[in-house]
């Protein structure tokens, strides 16, 4: 990341600013589109989050931090565009049952649409940690600078997403077994 | 368990970069791009404690510094009007260019747009922007403008101790709790008072004077002073300047910068739309700064 581009961008150089968009956007189409699933609504938090980045360029205190910052913003536009689609009720997640069996799915190929059904069940605070931990391969550090929030509680929040994605593949390879609550 | 998660965590991984990559992202950048021009950049007051060039500048200052800032976002200074106090008229405009160079402003036709420097003579200063041209009074000698949108004086010799920028965006979204980012209901067209309120009453702010009268130009409005916000989270939402997305212009505590500084505002009804005019103290702010950033207000001519 050019640090110089960031400053000529944050005092107006367009030209600065579309060298850095045109060097985030595919980054931030893949997290944006694992996130919300949707290729649409993942073009729309991209735009958003560039416009955004580009009317709040002047107040990023520290230049040489504007990767983490831009991911902030991105996010940010992630559960806005989510939100505004309604493309999954986060009130709804997967526990595992008490009597769940001692079985090993991971064992057994997992379908896809397995997955895809978990991940879509996952609140989207869930699903950014886990996108920007798995596919993004940030440490936690790097997460919770990206998410603004202390690692522990990204350590904890990825831990609990985890959680729920296999216990929600699980419930999927067992139909009758999940237990939904809001 | 641990292998169980390895294994799940493989899969997923597996997974997620089944994704693939968008196949035209050039196309996405096209069209932010191409709103660039309509998307105005924040330059308000909140540059003024941590604001990118400030920062080296800001980080000596300390006790008993003032820094003040008075803010017209979007706007760049001209020449120096011709006469005296009251007897201002209007300059030619100066197309800014990106090349300009730092130059004493004494006599000199231009200052601006962003990266100008120069020293200012005490008088009538004009500035413009958004299509408009106003001016106000350099009451005494030792400013000097710095970054075309702030005004700076120096003080025990570091050129930075004293700091005025020029903006006046008012904000649209006040946040009423500033950890769950929820705004205020602010009328669609808030008067200079219910905006007054609206600040004063969040439970984000820190009210250090309460909303009073005054009067710029012949134009009614409120002043009222706010105290360093104790953030107790996060993302600690103030205000924004967001009418078309609820997080663009966004002002943080983080933003707010010194635990000390204070900020006065100064929020004016003028021609159907509020002026929003800030200015901002360190710790223990000199009563002559004080004085000189009121005198500054009092002396601004919207329709000179």
């Amino acid at each position: 990341m050019d640090v110089d581009l960031v400053v000529r961008a944050q005092r107006g150089d367009a030209d600065a600013f579309t060298r850095l968009a045109s060097d985030a956007t595919p980054r931030f189409l893949g997290i944006a589109h694992r996130i919300l699933r949707d290729i649409d609504v993942a073009e729309d938090a991209t735009q958003r989050a560039l416009l955004s980045m580009w009317r709040r360029l002047p107040t990023l205190h520290e230049p040489e931090r504007f990767e983490a910052w831009a991911y902030r913003i991105l996010i940010r536009a992630c559960y806005d565009e989510g939100r505004a689609a309604r493309r999954w009720d986060p009130a709804v997640s997967l526990l595992p049952a008490d009597d769940a069996e001692e079985v090993d799915p991971f064992g057994a190929v997992i379908d896809r649409d397995q997955l895809e059904r978990a991940f879509r069940r996952l609140s989207l605070d869930h699903r950014a940690v886990v996108v920007l931990r798995h596919y993004r391969h940030m440490s936690i550090e790097e997460v919770a600078d990206a998410l603004a929030i202390p690692a522990g509680t990204a350590a904890s929040r990825l831990h609990y997403a985890l959680r729920a994605l296999r216990s929600a593949v699980e419930a999927d390879a067992r139909p009758g077994r999940e237990v939904i609550v809001s | 368990v641990n292998e169980q998660h390895d294994a799940f965590a493989h899969v997923l991984e597996a997974w997620l970069d089944l994704g693939g990559d968008y196949e035209d992202p050039d196309a996405v950048v096209e069209r932010v791009v191409a709103q660039l021009p309509e998307a105005r950049q924040d330059r308000q007051a909140w540059g003024m404690f941590g604001g990118p060039v400030m920062r080296g500048a800001l980080n000596p200052y300390s006790a008993a510094v003032a820094i003040f800032v008075m803010a017209v976002a979007g706007l760049w200074l001209l020449a120096p009007a011709g006469g005296g106090l009251g007897s201002a008229s209007p300059p030619p405009i100066v197309t800014p260019t990106a090349s300009a160079t730092a130059t004493p402003t004494s006599g000199s036709p231009s200052i601006g747009p962003w990266f100008l420097d120069g020293n200012l003579v005490p008088g009538a200063r004009y500035y413009t922007g958004d299509d408009r041209t106003a001016s106000f009074q350099v009451p005494v000698s030792g400013w000097r403008v710095d970054q075309g949108v702030r005004l700076v004086k120096g003080h025990n010799g570091d050129p930075f101790l004293t700091l005025v920028y020029l903006a006046h965006l008012p904000p649209t979204v006040v946040y009423d709790d500033p950890c769950r980012h929820t705004a205020m209901n602010l009328p669609a067209e808030p008067s200079a008072a219910q905006l007054a309120v609206a600040l004063s009453e969040s439970d984000a702010m820190h009210v250090v004077r309460p909303p009073v009268p005054v009067t710029i130009d012949g134009r009614v409005g409120v002043t009222l002073t706010l105290g360093a916000p104790a953030a107790t989270c996060d993302d600690y939402w103030l205000w924004a300047d967001g009418p078309t997305c609820p997080d663009c212009g966004v002002f943080t505590a983080e933003e707010w910068g010194d635990p000390d500084a204070t900020m006065a505002i100064w929020i004016v009804e003028a021609g159907g739309e509020l002026r929003w005019l800030t200015a901002s103290f360190g710790p223990a702010p000199l009563d002559d700064i004080q004085r000189e950033v009121e005198q500054t207000m009092e002396s601004i001519d919207w329709d000179p």
